[in-house]
């Protein structure tokens, strides 16, 4: 928590800008959710690609009262990290599920602001079939047309019909009202446990979405060791996830195609 | 035993030495860069208390059977222990020193942690004898037929 020299409040969460953020062109959204995916992909692109942090994230009504502290220095346990031209969003907390509405809102007012082009959430969709051995698949959802357009040259599935519980949701429907293009990522993955391998299908997809290349060869390496590491996140993650009514992903659709 | 043997053991010995003491710095190394979190944290302080780690556990209801998954990474395969009861299951599982060591680093070398064990209730009753057991790479999957309560 270096000295900030750009602050600013959007739904009572503070955007702490330390270091330059420069304008970066994507955003990418790393909150734990099913499978801890999001978040293992997000830090895997961030030490793939050396992005620095950049930016605090706090908010003393929703985020619980903890600074991380890393080798001596005091840093925000909500973070963006970043090279200029790609970020990425990490947490170390899960958010407080009465939070959620205001800090995803508040994600799209920034990278808004910071003339952000494409905002890239990452998310697991719980498949029991994994626990079968079957490769995780990933699907799409965008956020306008012209989020369509990029998230077709992904060669991916458009994921058709279902229902999205969490952050996502909302930055998804925010995103949409601001025109703001946003693509999020859905990879089949353990419901309760971490995903190395779904989060290395999704940052795979990142890559194809910026143009630049990210190794997942180390990702798969470590999946193991990974795994041990993110036992209790997962755990934390799982209370969080039931308090939102994630239950509801499994459920049908009012309409149906 | 000849002098090339005593000379071949004595290398075989320091390199073992020098592997392990390697270990002991790439872990000392990768606890300096990593990113601590409060979870990471939460871990630690937990397993603080009794050298085990409790391992995570899903259960799926199959209509007439449960699935019981348990995720297991870093175990030994063939040191895992399943007890099972009509409401509950109890796993224990050996945890391989090497893997334990990059993922947790110094906190290996404080508590020598050995083990996973844990304690879990089931959400309807089944009948143990009925169960399947296969491990599916760190993945202990446990079916079982469930008690049809009169």
């Amino acid at each position: 928590m270096r000295g900030v020299y750009l602050e600013e409040e959007i739904n009572g969460f503070i955007f702490r800008e330390y270091s330059d953020l420069g304008r970066p062109r994507v955003l990418v959204l790393g909150l734990p959710d099913v499978g801890l995916v999001g978040s293992i992909a997000a830090m895997h692109i961030i030490r793939s690609l050396d992005l620095k942090d950049s930016v605090g994230v706090e908010s003393y009504a929703f985020l619980p009262p903890v600074v991380v502290i890393t080798r001596g220095e005091p840093k925000h346990p909500m973070r963006i990290y970043s090279n200029g031209e790609i970020a990425a969003l990490v947490t170390d907390v899960p958010v407080s599920p009465a939070g959620i509405p205001a800090l995803s809102s508040a994600i799209v007012e920034y990278a808004r602001r910071k003339g952000v082009e494409l905002l890239v959430s990452i998310t697991g969709l719980g498949s029991p079939a994994r626990l079968k051995g079957g490769e995780p698949k990933a699907y799409w959802i965008a956020s306008t047309e012209r989020a369509e357009r990029k998230a077709q040259s992904l060669g991916l599935e458009r994921f058709s019909d279902g229902i999205m519980v969490g952050p996502y949701s909302i930055v998804l429907k925010e995103a949409a009202r601001k025109r703001v293009d946003n693509i999020v990522i859905l990879v089949e993955s353990y419901v309760d446990f971490p995903d190395p391998e779904a989060a290395a299908e999704a940052v795979k997809a990142v890559s194809k979405l910026t143009g630049v290349n990210i190794d997942v060869g180390k990702l798969l390496k470590e999946a193991e060791t990974l795994k041990l590491r993110l036992q209790e996140l997962m755990k934390g993650t799982k209370e969080t996830l039931s308090k939102m009514g994630k239950g509801y992903e499994y459920s049908s659709t009012l309409i149906y195609s | 035993m000849s002098y090339p043997d005593d000379v071949a053991r004595i290398i075989r010995y320091f390199r073992r030495r020098m592997e392990e003491i390697e270990s002991l710095a790439m872990s000392a190394i990768s606890d300096l860069l990593e990113y601590p979190s409060p979870g990471d944290l939460a871990t630690k302080a937990r397993m603080l208390r009794d050298g085990a780690i409790e391992p995570l556990v899903s259960v799926f209801d199959e209509g007439e059977y449960l699935l019981i998954a348990v995720n297991l990474p870093g175990a030994a395969r063939d040191s895992i222990e399943v007890r099972l009861y009509t409401d509950r299951v109890e796993i224990r599982a050996i945890l391989q020193e090497e893997t334990v060591r990059r993922a947790l680093g110094s906190l290996y070398w404080s508590r020598g942690l050995r083990e996973y064990r844990g304690s879990f209730k089931l959400p309807a009753p089944i009948d143990p004898s009925t169960a399947e057991k296969e491990v599916r790479g760190d993945i202990l999957l446990i079916r079982a037929r469930k008690l049809i309560q009169s």
